[in-house]
């Protein structure tokens, strides 16, 4: 299913961030917000026809050519 | 992935070594990669705020430079390994870059404005000196999709906030919505497109012989006392824009 997505790179202790992503969520609860912490630990791959963020988890599409994790 | 915000934060900020020499390889390895990740990030989906310019733009000199450029007034401005004490008076000393709190030997320090108190410098270091004005009030302003959220804030009576406005540390400051004249927005508005920055919290002041100076823009800057202070409920619009923005994909 299409979902919009957003990536937000921010701080821990970002209150203004919190804010932000609650209000998203009261305007689309389906839609994807990844929050990146500049402490998470994360893990990247990168070649040369694709980059995908490991966060928590889940896999993070950059470009078109997304790798399933 | 449609939409990023680049509020504030980095990636890999944790990794470092005890080992200076080895540390300072791995920090210029993470610095190209990091150029590398977000060129190509910034170039896929749509951005509000930007790592790439950030690290560019936050540097009180091109500021400065591209301020006047624009037709703004700021502060004179001195860089200098060496000061001549006829122009030591009036003078406030500053980082060119932004300064983050640091730790170091269990203490916590942060970087505050001072004024320079003796005109023999210690260091043979290059720094950054500007006049000192005095403001009949500063102003923050945080620029979202052309627009300018601004507050005035009266700190000139205030002797820990007479240098630095930051620095009110009983929140006694007088804080008011503010709305700046056409022509400085215009010009703010221009300065922004030169710096390739599309949001920001800037921060001027207003001198009644000299009118608006311009001082420094932090495009990742806090902006939640902003909004809390002048109810402009800026969480809310930025969701709002960056939710519009994503659904135009």
């Amino acid at each position: 299913m299409y979902r919009k997505s957003i990536l937000i790179f921010t701080t821990a202790n970002d209150t203004s961030s919190d804010e932000i992503i609650n209000w998203l969520l009261s305007f689309e609860t389906k839609i994807l917000i990844y929050r990146i912490n500049d402490t998470d630990d994360i893990k990247i791959n990168i070649s040369d026809d694709y980059i995908v963020i490991v966060h928590k988890g889940k896999g993070i599409e950059i470009n078109k050519k997304f790798i399933v994790y | 992935m449609h939409n990023h915000y680049y509020r504030r934060g980095n990636l890999f900020s944790h990794c470092s070594y005890n080992n200076l020499v080895i540390n300072n390889i791995i920090q210029n390895e993470v610095v190209k990669f990091k150029e590398f990740f977000f060129t190509i990030l910034e170039s896929v989906c749509f951005i509000l705020g930007s790592y790439l310019q950030e690290n560019t733009y936050k540097n009180k000199l091109l500021q400065c430079y591209y301020a006047k450029n624009v037709g703004l007034n700021t502060a004179s401005y001195y860089l200098t390994n060496y000061l001549d004490d006829k122009i030591v008076e009036n003078i406030i000393v500053k980082s060119i870059a932004d300064v983050h709190p640091f730790e170091y030997e269990n203490y916590r320090y942060a970087m505050q404005y001072k004024f320079l108190s003796n005109a023999k410098l210690h260091s043979k270091a290059i720094c950054f000196y500007q006049d000192y004005i005095s403001k009949s009030f500063e102003i923050r302003s945080f620029l979202l999709d052309k627009e300018f959220y601004s507050m005035a804030t009266f700190t000139q009576n205030n002797p820990h906030s007479k240098i630095d406005g930051r620095n009110d540390p009983l929140n006694t400051n007088k804080k008011t919505p503010y709305v700046l004249p056409v022509d400085i927005k215009d010009k703010l508005l221009d300065f922004a497109d030169k710096m390739g920055i599309n949001t920001g919290s800037f921060d001027l002041l207003f001198n009644e012989e000299k009118g608006y100076l311009f001082l420094e823009v932090n495009p990742s800057g806090q902006f939640e006392w902003l909004s809390k202070n002048c109810n402009y409920y800026l969480e809310e619009k930025i969701a709002l824009y960056l939710y519009e923005k994503t659904s135009q994909y």
